[in-house]
């Protein structure tokens, strides 16, 4: 009943003009960028943050969700009609879904990744609504310590994200929790790391980082690498058909895989949708309904990837609601715009602004709708922007980051921040250097040093209330294993090979 | 002559360097937190001292640093990152851009929007070697698209400059 409530609620809160406007903005973009060559939904919503200064929260919010679930729906098309996948996310939709459109189904193959996606954000959405709110209420629960853990627990998941990056992303994540506190220091009003340059005693805003990291490495890169060749001779293919839409719904095994691990892995701080994809791909092989071989055309591949691929997104909200951790890079930047707004993420928000969580579940429900309405109509010439040269589009992101990050402040300073952290970017590119724990630990760090000077604080400078909080231990023990198990893992093979 | 020190600078590669780098800047701010805390806390408790946070987090910075030169050291390749992917890029064209970036972001305050905006833009074209027709579309199109919309429109102010 309270999830029906909360529904309503956030149903009305969409009803204003304006915010109903910047959601089907956003939806359309989204779908936009997920087609254009080169441009991720990472991009858009990096140069789109700033022009949410002027916008309602949920307008913001709304804006910046139809990007992201957008961009999902909208890289099928390229995965499917031209072999390249926009995102990591969309290889396993190509695998099958190409081999289709080369066999003349096109169409089928269109129908069968849209309607399988739309399933997956639908049932994200719901997810959401049911679950944010009880884990919300267990996370009201966390003291100072365990919001320490929290965060260090989604921290190191990052790092361990990147496998053997792990040194690396964790050397970001310190650089960008260091970032975090130059400016003036809330506690003591000591200016910390300003080196007299005025503009810093404010801090190193966030937008022209995430402008600079994303928007501008991206189109520096872009502008720079020579032009992808493709097979284009299936483009005029595309199109939609309303059996292919109802196919998914016969494969109701490899949905539910699909469904089950996008939003499992949706949760998890910055594993992100790729790994869902393609663990969900390779499970519906097992006890697959349809004869036809995977890789060569079997519906059943998309389903399960495209559902994998969708349901990630209500998973990654769940965390920035009720713990006001970030899964990726692109939910960092959505929390930024609560953050632009004075709107601090976490179970306080369930209480204090439940507008903001209705709204949001909400406007993931509708802009599901949204998108696939728009790609009914707008299919066949959605698909020829694949043709765009991603060069022109690289010069028009340099463009948009320098308006973005200068009127976030109408200063700058903030383009200077934004094209010195685009050099940054494209530098740590070709190190093969992560930038996405930069970003998480920008906006992680502020939390997790009032939570840990306030435990220390309370505590006289012990470290105990670590160790005798129940859920902070349990969480510092998970963290230990995850740092130790490589250590484990040699270990317990030197054993087993002492033994043979 | 081919000591083993000489072979093993020779296996030293840029990524390296620059990893080396960052550690070596986040030791040196970290050394140097007394000078860049202004006024520094030299009384206060070490769980109250605004340098706290900022230390831990350079010693992580660092620390991962040196771990990750060590490894990649020890590997034939680094882990492969999903992220963005750099390798197809010509570094020149990318600093060339990045040089005509700057001088539109020196322009704007001086030359106006508008003006710096369609330079830069029939600059980066010619940069990117786009036919004379492709070029002034693009430029003339964007350039006004974007002051309608942002000056007209969204009200950003650039500042008084010598042309619009």
């Amino acid at each position: 009943m309270e999830f029906i409530d909360a529904l309503t609620g956030g149903f009305s809160s969409l009803g204003s003009l304006p915010i109903a406007i910047a959601l089907v903005i956003g939806a359309a973009l989204g779908i936009v960028v997920g087609v254009l060559p080169g441009v991720g939904p990472g991009v858009t919503i990096a140069v789109l943050l700033p022009f949410t200064y002027g916008m309602a929260p949920l307008g913001g919010i709304s804006l910046l969700l139809g990007v992201y679930c957008g961009a999902f729906y909208g890289g099928a098309v390229t995965s499917i009609l031209i072999r390249t996948p926009g995102e990591a996310s969309s290889i396993m939709t190509m695998f099958d879904g190409y081999p289709l459109a080369r066999q003349g189904q096109a169409q089928r193959a269109l129908s069968l990744a849209f309607m399988s996606a739309f399933v997956g954000g639908i049932a994200s959405a719901l997810l959401l609504g049911l679950v944010a709110r009880p884990m919300a209420s267990f996370a009201a629960k966390f003291g100072a310590a365990e919001n320490v853990m929290a965060i260090l627990l989604a921290a190191v998941c990052v790092g361990k994200a990147y496998r053997r990056q792990f040194p690396a992303a964790m050397m970001m994540m310190g650089l960008g929790f260091f970032l975090a506190t130059v400016g003036i220091d809330p506690n003591s009003n000591e200016q910390r790391y300003t080196f007299g340059i005025p503009g810093m005693l404010s801090g190193i805003p966030l937008v022209p980082v995430a402008v600079g990291l994303f928007g501008m490495a991206q189109a520096l890169v872009m502008v720079s690498s020579p032009v992808p060749q493709f097979d284009a001779s299936l483009i005029q293919t595309a199109g939609l058909s309303w059996r292919g839409f109802l196919e998914p719904f016969k494969y109701p095994k490899a949905m539910l895989k699909g469904l089950f691990l996008g939003s499992a892995i949706g949760v998890l701080p910055a594993v992100g949708a790729a790994l869902s994809t393609s663990l969900a791909y390779f499970w519906a092989q097992q006890g697959a309904k349809d004869p036809t071989p995977f890789g060569q055309g079997n519906p059943e591949g998309i389903v399960a990837a495209e559902c994998a691929n969708n349901s990630n997104s209500g998973g990654a909200m769940i965390t920035v609601l009720t713990l006001g951790i970030p899964g990726d890079a692109i939910t960092a930047i959505i929390m930024g715009v609560f953050v632009v707004h004075g709107i601090v993420p976490g179970p306080s928000l369930f209480t204090d602004r439940p507008e903001i969580i209705n709204g949001v579940l909400a406007s993931l429900l509708v802009i599901n709708f949204v998108i696939l309405g728009l790609l009914i109509l707008t299919v066949k010439p959605l698909a020829r922007l694949a043709y765009v040269n991603p060069r022109i589009l690289g010069l028009v992101i340099l463009v948009l980051g320098f308006v973005g990050s200068y009127s976030a402040a109408n200063s700058m300073y903030y383009v200077i921040i934004a094209a010195l952290f685009g050099v940054f970017g494209l530098v740590c590119a070709r190190a093969n250097i992560p930038t996405i724990p930069l970003i998480l630990g920008m906006v992680m760090g502020d939390t997790l040093e009032a939570s840990l000077r306030q435990l220390l604080g309370r505590s006289d400078g012990s470290l105990e209330p670590f160790v005798t909080r129940p859920m902070s231990l349990a969480m510092l023990i998970v963290i230990l294993i995850i740092l130790s198990w490589p250590l484990l893992m040699a270990l317990a093979k030197r054993l087993k090979n002492r033994n043979i | 002559m081919n000591s083993p020190l000489l072979s093993r600078l020779g296996s030293w590669t840029w990524d390296r360097t620059l990893l080396l780098a960052l550690s070596c800047v986040a030791v040196c701010i970290w050394l140097l937190s007394t000078q860049l805390i202004q006024p520094y806390p030299h009384h206060a408790n070490w769980f109250e001292s605004a340098a706290l946070f900022p230390q831990l987090s350079l010693l992580i910075m660092a620390v991962g640093g040196l771990f990750e030169i060590y490894q990649r050291r020890h590997q034939s390749a680094s882990g492969e990152s999903e992220e963005l992917d750099s390798s197809a890029a010509n570094i020149h064209d990318a600093i060339a851009m990045l040089l005509a970036f700057g001088l539109y972001m020196l322009a704007v305050p001086f030359v106006g929007y508008l003006s710096s905006t369609l330079i830069f833009l029939l600059a980066g074209c010619w940069l990117l070697e786009f036919e004379r027709r492709t070029s002034l579309i693009l430029a003339i199109s964007l350039s006004f698209t974007m002051w309608v919309v942002f000056v007209k429109i969204l009200k950003v102010y650039f500042g008084q400059s010598w042309l619009i």
